[in-house]
């Protein structure tokens, strides 16, 4: 945790004028790890050679302002790489959290670059072969590989998810990059669940350092395109039925583009996740079959490596699936939870403002509740509660009539989410509320959890009196007519 | 006068492809140009009285002038590119004809300075033509290729019997009929002549020792093999490269080559050769120094051009002045026989890898059938990178596996285009891709000053985003049609006439709510918003750009009734 040498600032008051210039050399195969807390903004730039951050190659000369990430620049060829840069004091920031106020940064020697960088081209091989395959059997196509990364808390998961995406766009694939990780919005804010091909760079001055999806003009970086499928809560455990339900729902919708896009088929999905165990085997065993999963990469984790193996013997045999083991890199950081909920409120923040290159303009307007259906995502502890109140043995009448029937079926769903009948400031004041592309008209709760998002919208204010809802849009426009869930994920602007 | 007798005196030096010749002709050239006829009669002479091989050395010189200096010389020389090209065309061996082949595509994408094709368009169309009619004459000698080789294969099964030997047989004869009834592309053609050659050297070769390693301090050439290019298939056909090797002693002793560089000599023939492979290096020092400064034909004249431009389209031609050893060593090279470390410090060390391609148990039909896939030379780069590997173990090929460098580059300098905005990557032929690019990035920086509001969109739906293209998030639109540049058309402007009922000449678009000033149209003579439209449903004064309007609905589908709700609501 070394200082920068010569400077000083922060907490102690703005020195804007202090921006010395630090240089650093990197060697073939070195990386320069270094945190910028949101407080500070780092102007960064490569002077000369080579030099890339989880995959993405920076440009030479020219100027990056990164702010709140952890990073890593990477010297990957013979000519190393020269960075340079400056620090300023982030304005927006500058008096928010209790975070340090100074950067941290070293150079490491010893990293597992080489090995992800062989897995890469390991994957990008048998890419070449698919792709060639179904060039020449246009009638019988196969997909590319599709990898899941699993590993521990704070193994490099996502950063690994990043390098193999990328890496596979500079090789002219597009891979389909799926996030399980509701912990992280990826093209959308937490509680997502998303998929989407990449078809350009990451913009690393995003939040998360992904970049940007459509937006009503041109860009800064070309955008992405997700599909959004709502979870409503950060943490996976929070109800895995629904997680699973989810991860079911994007599995389909995701395999479907892929029959329809040979590129993206031919280059296959990259699958991140949040940290599962053996104890989530299930779920496991659900991202394998919905996501057709052929490869496994297990990151550092040797006991989970053999338990998975073992599990999933009768697939290793039948050559459906490989299971793989890379190390975990050394550079990895513990995350604080202040600096994890940081991340969250910057990446609601950005789907609505955008961020310093792109600004964004949200709208705000007002919709009437009794306009609307809303329904709300359950925890499973409190439904869990919610059934030992339950009158007994309604449910088990033998003589079910039809309409019995039906309330069984909806019944069904409430374990994932229920419709708000007494609306209160607690159960939406604050709150992210997720717009279906489902139409009001349609009442099928089916249709309802399985629709994916349109867009997200923030609640600034229930006004009881009038029955009215504050909210932020995204999207200048008539508010959608489509039924609305709301998520767990709170922000105040 | 003299300037006239100087050049040609120094044309007359121009025996090898000798980059100092080639630009000194050219700077001369360049400040001659009152006499520019006269230089460009001197270079016509010579290219129809020389040898062979000196006459594409010429050509070279030619192509350097037009493309460094450009008018007049481009121009005065314009109408008889055809008939020159076509002479030393028809003149030349195979590895001359794809050095001309890949002459004539810089041509075709070169631009002079005022935006125009380098020659008319007509001589470009000519050469085209006659060059897709030459190559259809390439089927048949493949066929005869093929024709060899059957019997061979049939006495050996005789002798013989093995489902190899049968499975091979088979594929071959298949090949054969592709050949006779189909026409294919040029590439193709290479690579299924490469693996021809390759079947020939396996089967009528004696049996050679696998992966036998030459250390060998030569410092070849550093252009990589594009594609397996094309081996010389009638060896007696060669215009007699060797005997116009100039005694040029006096560069042994150069101190900037510190390495003696060898190569392994080889017989002429081809059957037999890999089999003495390592045996007595040749030393060809001269060679070497020459080739160090060869003249290539690069896009915009290869000013900048060095050595490591390792997939510079036109590059694959590596010593453009074979000995016959030294071209047989690059074909083999080229078809991934002979592999080397490309490192740029230490002696080259090259690696036999006998006919692996062949041996790995995807089988000889598979590989004749990956030869059918087109790529473009970066997919062809990476092709030869990625099948060098052999990933029986793919936990072990994690683990251990070091990268060559050439294939590490396959990520960054393979692709030499690289944006200093953004640091995307373009591959070398993607000239035009990389200007669309910079023109996005300059129109976006351009917006942003203006600072013009935007916000995000909704995302799609299930159905939508199953259909959805990504080609239409990115900044270009793709085009397949590099070759001929069609004069730009002038598109019309959009305007929108304001009504005479308007007071108020400023407007704003309804998509990017920047405000439009009305301008004074003299063609018209009547007031307008220039570059808006009304949209669909809507009418005037309501107007939105007619580039915001294009780019929402490319990025959305066709419904932009958004529009239209959002002024209800504001």
């Amino acid at each position: 945790m070394d200082a920068l040498p010569g400077f000083r600032s922060g907490a102690e008051g703005p020195d804007e004028s202090n921006n010395i210039k630090v240089s650093i050399e990197l060697k073939e195969g070195n990386e320069w790890r270094f945190e910028v807390p949101f407080k500070l903004t780092m102007i960064l730039k490569v002077t000369q050679g080579i030099g890339e951050i989880f995959g993405t190659e920076l440009p030479t000369n020219s100027e990056l302002e990164l702010s709140g990430v952890k990073y890593s620049v990477y010297a990957p060829l013979p000519e190393g790489c020269t960075l340079e840069y400056y620090l300023k004091l982030s304005k927006e920031n500058s008096n928010t959290s209790n975070e340090g106020s100074e950067i941290s940064e070293y150079i490491s020697e010893d990293n597992c670059m080489a090995q992800y960088m062989n897995l890469h081209f390991a994957l990008e091989s048998k890419r070449q072969e698919i792709s060639d395959f179904n060039y020449l059997n246009p009638n019988e196509t196969k997909t590319g590989p599709k990898i899941l990364i699993i590993g521990g808390k704070y193994s490099g998961k996502t950063t690994l998810s990043k390098i193999l995406s990328s890496y596979a766009f500079k090789m002219d694939r597009q891979p389909m990059l799926v996030n399980l990780n509701p912990r992280d919005g990826v093209f959308s804010i937490p509680g997502s669940l998303t998929s989407t091909p990449i078809s350009d760079n990451f913009d690393l001055e995003s939040i998360g350092g992904y970049g940007g999806t459509v937006t009503s003009g041109t860009t800064y970086h070309n955008p992405k395109q997700p599909i959004v499928k709502n979870y409503g809560f950060e943490d996976f455990n929070t109800n895995m039925d629904l997680y699973k339900h989810q991860i079911e729902s994007l599995g389909a919708v995701t395999i479907e583009r892929l029959k329809k896009d040979i590129t993206i088929k031919n280059s296959g999905c990259i699958i991140d996740t949040p940290p599962l165990t053996m104890k989530n085997y299930d779920i496991i065993e659900t991202i394998i079959s919905e996501f057709q999963v052929d490869y496994i990469v297990v990151l550092g984790n040797e006991k989970l490596l053999a338990d998975l193996k073992r599990k999933l013997n009768h697939k290793i045999v039948s050559q459906q699936l490989l299971i793989i083991k890379v190390p975990k890199s050394e550079g990895v950081v513990e995350l604080e939870d202040t600096y994890i909920r940081k991340c969250q409120e910057e990446s609601i923040k950005e789907y609505f403002n955008g961020n310093f290159r792109n600004p964004l303009s949200p709208f705000k307007t007002e919709i009437t509740l009794d306009d609307f259906t809303i329904f709300k995502v359950i925890e499973t502890s409190e439904f869990n509660s919610s059934l030992m109140f339950a009158p007994a043995g309604d449910s088990f009448e033998p003589d079910a009539t039809d309409e019995n029937d039906e309330k069984k079926k909806e019944e069904e769903y409430d374990k994932y989410f229920k419709k708000i009948e007494d609306f209160s400031t607690n159960n939406l004041e604050n709150l992210i509320i997720a717009i279906t592309h489902t139409p009001l008209s349609n009442k099928s709760l089916k249709d309802i959890l399985n629709s994916d998002v349109q867009g997200y919208i923030h609640v600034s204010k229930f006004e009881e009196s009038k029955n009215k809802l504050k909210v932020l849009l995204p999207v200048p426009g008539a508010f959608p007519k489509c039924n609305l869930i709301s998520t767990n994920i709170g922000y105040t602007e | 006068m003299e300037a006239v007798e100087q050049f040609k005196k120094t044309l007359s030096q121009l025996t090898f492809n000798s980059r100092p010749i080639i630009d000194a002709l050219t700077a001369a050239a360049g400040s001659n140009v009152e006499v520019a006829d006269q230089i460009l009669d001197a270079i016509t002479a010579r290219i129809y009285q020389v040898k062979p091989i000196e006459k594409l050395f010429t050509l070279y010189l030619l192509d350097s002038i037009c493309k460094t200096v450009n008018n007049p010389y481009n121009i005065l020389i314009g109408d008889e590119v055809f008939k020159l090209f076509s002479h030393v065309y028809l003149l030349s061996d195979e590895s001359v004809r794809g050095k001309l082949s890949n002459l004539f595509i810089t041509w075709k994408q070169t631009k002079t300075r005022d935006k125009l094709p380098l020659f008319p368009v007509n001589q470009l169309e000519k050469i085209q033509q006659f060059l897709d009619k030459a190559r259809n004459n390439e089927n048949e000698r493949l066929v005869r290729i093929i024709d060899e080789l059957v019997p061979t294969f049939e006495s050996k099964l005789n002798n013989q019997y093995s489902d190899k030997l049968r499975e091979k047989l088979e594929a071959l004869k298949q090949l054969r009929n592709i050949l006779k009834t189909s026409t294919l592309k040029k590439n193709e053609l290479q690579s299924i002549e490469s693996q021809l050659s390759t079947i020939k050297q396996q089967e009528l070769g004696s049996p050679l020792p696998p992966n036998v390693s030459i250390k060998s301090p030569t410092k070849l050439p550093s252009s990589l093999p594009m594609a397996p290019s094309s081996l010389p298939s009638a060896p007696s056909s060669l215009p007699s490269a060797p005997s116009s090797l100039p005694s040029a002693p006096s560069l042994p002793n150069n101190p900037k080559l510190p390495v003696v560089p060898s190569l392994p000599s080889m017989p002429a023939s081809l059957p037999s050769m890999p089999s003495s492979l390592p045996s007595i290096p040749h030393q060809s020092p001269v060679q070497e120094s020459m080739e160090i400064d060869n003249y290539e034909p690069d896009f915009q004249n290869g000013n900048n051009y060095n050595g490591n431009n390792s997939n510079n389209g036109s590059s694959f031609d590596a010593p453009s002045f074979p000995t016959k050893a030294n071209e047989i060593f690059d074909s083999l090279i080229n078809v991934g026989i002979i592999t080397f470390e490309q490192d740029f410090k230490g002696p080259r060390t090259f690696d036999i890898n006998y006919p692996k391609v062949i041996n790995r148990s995807t089988g000889l039909m598979e590989t004749i059938k990956n030869s059918q896939v087109p790529r473009n030379d970066y997919e062809k780069l990476k092709f030869n990178e990625l099948s060098k590997f052999k990933i029986d173990n793919f936990q072990g090929f994690i683990n251990n596996s070091k990268l060559s460098i050439q294939c590490k580059k396959l990520l960054y300098d393979s692709k030499n285009l690289k944006c200093s905005n953004c640091g995307k990557r373009f591959n070398n032929n993607e000239l035009d891709k990389k200007k669309l690019h910079l023109d996005w990035h300059f129109r976006i920086n351009k917006k942003f000053k203006n600072g013009s509001v935007q916000s995000r969109n909704w995302y799609l739906d299930e159905d939508e985003w199953v259909k959805f293209k990504d080609e239409n998030l990115l900044e270009f639109q793709i085009s397949e049609n590099p070759i001929v540049s069609q004069p730009i058309v002038e598109e019309e402007v959009p305007y929108v006439v304001i009504p005479s009922t308007e007071t108020n000449m400023n407007n704003k678009c309804l998509i990017c709510r920047e405000i439009v000033k009305g301008t004074f149209n003299d063609d018209l003579g009547e007031w307008c918003w220039v570059n808006c439209i009304v949209p669909p449903g809507e009418t005037s004064p309501r107007i939105v750009h007619a580039n915001c309007y294009n780019e929402t609905k490319k990025r959305h589908g066709d419904d932009l009734n958004g529009i239209v709700k959002r002024e209800k609501l504001t």
